[in-house]
């Protein structure tokens, strides 16, 4: 409550603590390298209804680069180069917008992979669990 | 489990059903990837996607098993790798689960049930899914 006090108890080392520092041994630690393979669920939208089936093949092959403009709401994929653009199958969205990427809204799962306009974007911790982009597919809670 | 619909605006033809985990979970990967780093994206079966979470929670067991150990003054326990491990090829599967057919004179009653991650699946309808009873 307003005006309370709350006083902190010892916390230095008492006998019989052990005051050791622990360290994870080297062996434990994951190699982090610069060229990742993330393990993913197919879906929901990659299929031909939305990309076409060569789209589907170019999506999965592609080594995609993390764009610097990634945060905890989303990371932010670029293509190796700029001619390299999804291959609809579709002009428009239909009732979900004009773009092709546009569907009505959805859920999304945690760390889905969404296509905003012609941007992938992995969505990760603070960002949006619904919207009406397509998702391509859905990283492996493993994978997270 | 959950219905997510939640719609502002417009009407959405679009539910997710989403079973919740209930493990808690090891998130470590994604937010390794650094800008300039790059991703290739490799789709996995349901099965394996379960297999890996397995390993993963055996991973940290041995982890804390050997953390323990050396608490103790004992040898660690082997790791085994973490990332990657065995490395799997892509493989080119489908989202879709089902399809329920329209009846002929109602094509816009056509039902597309489509995978979204293993304890989520969605529905997507170009009608009312509220006239199945599915929603509400």
């Amino acid at each position: 409550m307003k005006g309370d006090q709350i006083s902190l108890g010892n916390c230095s080392p008492m006998p019989g603590d052990s005051i050791k520092t622990l360290s994870l041994p080297e062996q434990f630690i994951p190699p982090y390298p610069s060229d990742w393979t993330v393990y993913v669920l197919p879906g929901p939208h990659d299929d031909e209804e939305f990309v076409t089936s060569e789209g589907i093949r170019r999506f999965y092959s592609t080594r995609w680069r993390i764009s610097p403009s990634s945060n905890r709401l989303g990371i932010r994929l670029e293509a190796p180069t700029s001619e390299e653009k999804i291959q609809w199958a579709r002009d428009s969205g239909g009732e979900g917008g004009s773009h092709p990427s546009n569907i009505l809204d959805n859920g999304y799962a945690p760390a889905t992979v969404n296509i905003n306009g012609d941007t992938p974007v992995i969505l990760t911790n603070e960002g949006p669990d619904m919207g009406g982009y397509l998702c391509m597919c859905t990283v492996a809670t493993s994978d997270m | 489990m959950y219905v997510h619909s939640r719609d502002v605006g417009y009407v959405s033809h679009n539910l997710t059903i989403t079973l919740p985990l209930v493990k808690p979970l090891l998130r470590w990967k994604l937010g390794q990837l650094a800008p300039g780093n790059t991703v290739q994206f490799r789709r996995i079966t349901r099965t394996k996607a379960l297999q890996k979470l397995s390993l993963q929670e055996e991973w940290l067991n041995v982890v804390e098993i050997s953390v323990r150990a050396l608490l103790l003054g004992k040898s660690p326990r082997d790791p085994f790798p973490l990332l990657d491990s065995p490395p799997q090829a892509d493989i080119p599967l489908s989202p879709i689960l089902d399809i329920l057919e329209a009846p002929k004179n109602k094509p816009e009653l056509r039902i597309v049930l489509r995978q979204v991650c293993f304890e989520t699946f969605s529905f997507s309808s170009q009608s009312d899914l509220w006239k199945f009873g599915i929603g509400g």
